[in-house]
């Protein structure tokens, strides 16, 4: 294992019920990496994000931290199907600041410090008093990274973030990202169906399909023909996966 | 005897004085636990203990004990039970909790015919009665209360990363099925603590009517819940004080004065909307 390891993720194995949903999945995961992952549908990257966030239960294999263990999730639905829902800008951003503070703690002008600091961050330093569900998806999805983000955590995971969103929200996003990753050496695995939006802001590929059956750089990805059919239709003709990393 | 003079001589009266401790403790941890409720989607939750509640308390009449300490273990229970349900994906929570409140109704209905009928003991305790609450109620109700406040404020940041995003909260830590069950527990408590001021029957409408309100005007979660317990508080106390003046149960007029409240500014704001 080098020195840089942030996860190792050793021969793991998911299951819901009889259905087997990941297959003897090993990797690493490396300080800094921003890793794109992708599949079809019900090709297991919720299913690989939420074992790695401790959410569903592993049937064999280990996952370790070598290094940290905080992660931030940004999950595919925002969970706003109550726009009505009252809280703030601001009361949700500080719910990231539980894992630091314990769950028995009251916010104290420090903690209230460091929201502000995060949605200056994000450019929403004017809308820490507003209601969640009035603002725009994009809006929303910022709040809820600034969310994790006000944990400092050691890894950032986020589930097809940019799908609801618009062209320009989405590079906007992606650049916020990519911003996080340079600047502050933020690991990132992001989830998603368009890979060839990623390019340029992630610097490797998983290609999930139960087993991993890619794990290396765009440049392969894009060169290896068997994928091909997946970036356009969604529909990818298998291969080995020997014959992919 | 006008009504202020009748207004003025009901705080000479001891059993007033008891009711409003009652009521304020009541109002108090109703709001609290119903805020949570209410936006986990969980209303039905008390309305189904409403009835155990009331099955609860014809058992301890038959069978002679305290009605609200038999009641207190036996509504705790089925509050952690059909929390269970409700989150089980392959029962219909909703459904699940009508078939127990129904079955609950018809177990308390049978046992009470066949000890001699609704009296006027068990009526008080179906639509709560002020003149009813002795002093054992009113340090049961403070205690519990106390209780059920000190859990929302110690577990307070918790509750609400818990309430808007439950996947969250257990990357945060959070143990979503431990805290669950807590809530329950003490939905369960605050129902029964409501038994006596406002009957088993309607204190489900104390846990859903102050958030609903309050949810008409607040942006903020902690907002929402300041003003949820104060609009309880208020009401509970109006609905006694008119209570004791009309000669009405005191469970139906706090309930009404919520509904009355409710509903005018549900029109109120239509009208204003329909405007804009």
């Amino acid at each position: 294992m080098s020195k840089d390891v942030l996860v190792n993720v050793d021969d793991i194995s998911v299951k819901y019920g009889q259905h087997l949903a990941l297959s003897h999945i090993h990797f690493d995961i490396n300080q800094g990496d921003f890793i794109t992952l992708v599949g079809v549908n019900g090709s297991g990257k919720t299913t690989l994000a939420k074992s790695l966030l401790g959410l569903k239960r592993i049937a064999s294999g280990r996952i370790t931290w070598v290094n940290g263990q905080k992660v931030g999730y940004l999950p595919q639905h925002t969970g706003l199907e109550n726009r009505h829902f009252p809280a703030t800008v601001a009361e949700v951003v500080a719910t990231g600041l539980i894992k630091d503070k314990g769950r028995h703690t009251w916010f104290n002008k420090d903690d209230r410090k460091r929201v502000k600091k995060m949605l200056k961050l994000f450019g929403m330093q004017d809308m820490a008093k507003k209601r969640i569900g009035n603002l725009s998806g994009g809006q929303q999805q910022r709040v809820l990274l600034a969310r994790s983000m006000v944990m400092t955590p050691d890894l950032l995971i986020l589930d097809e973030p940019t799908s609801a969103l618009d062209q320009t929200s989405r590079d906007k996003f992606l650049k916020v990202l990519k911003k996080l990753n340079t600047e502050q050496n933020l690991t990132i695995i992001l989830i998603t169906h368009d890979v060839a939006s990623i390019e340029g802001y992630a610097n490797r590929v998983l290609y999930l399909d139960k087993h991993l059956l890619f794990d290396g750089s765009f440049k392969k990805f894009f060169e290896t023909q068997p994928f091909s059919p997946f970036i356009h239709t969604h529909q990818p003709r298998y291969v080995k996966e020997g014959e992919t990393s | 005897m006008s009504t202020l003079e009748l207004l003025l001589r009901a705080f000479e009266y001891g059993f007033m004085w008891r009711a409003l401790i009652v009521g304020v403790a009541v109002a108090i941890s109703s709001a609290t636990i119903g805020s949570f409720l209410v936006l986990k989607k969980y209303a039905m939750i008390g309305h189904g203990l409403s009835h155990v509640a009331f099955a609860a308390v014809a058992i301890g009449i038959v069978l002679n004990q305290s009605p609200l300490f038999f009641s207190l273990p036996i509504v705790t229970f089925a509050s952690v039970i059909v929390l269970r349900i409700n989150q089980n994906a392959r029962i219909h929570g909703d459904a699940a909790i009508g078939l127990m409140a129904a079955t609950a109704m018809a177990l308390g209905t049978t046992l009470v015919s066949t000890s001699g009928g609704f009296n006027i003991d068990l009526y008080s305790y179906l639509f709560g009665s002020i003149l009813t609450i002795r002093e054992i109620d009113v340090i049961f109700a403070t205690v519990f209360s106390v209780i059920v406040i000190g859990f929302v404020l110690y577990n307070f940041n918790t509750l609400f990363s818990l309430t808007f995003d439950e996947s969250f909260a257990k990357i945060s830590g959070v143990n979503a099925n431990r805290m669950n069950t807590w809530l329950a527990i003490f939905t369960g408590i605050t129902v029964v603590i409501g038994i006596r001021a406002i009957g088993t029957l309607l204190i489900s409408a104390l846990i859903i009517f102050p958030a609903i309100i309050a949810l008409q005007f607040s942006r903020g979660f902690k907002g929402t819940l300041i003003l949820a317990v104060i609009i309880s508080t208020l009401t509970v106390i109006g609905g006694l004080l008119l209570s004791f003046i009309l000669d009405y149960p005191s469970g139906s007029t706090i309930v009404l004065l919520n509904s009355g409240i409710f509903f005018l500014i549900y029109i109120v704001r239509s009208a204003l909307r329909l405007q804009t």
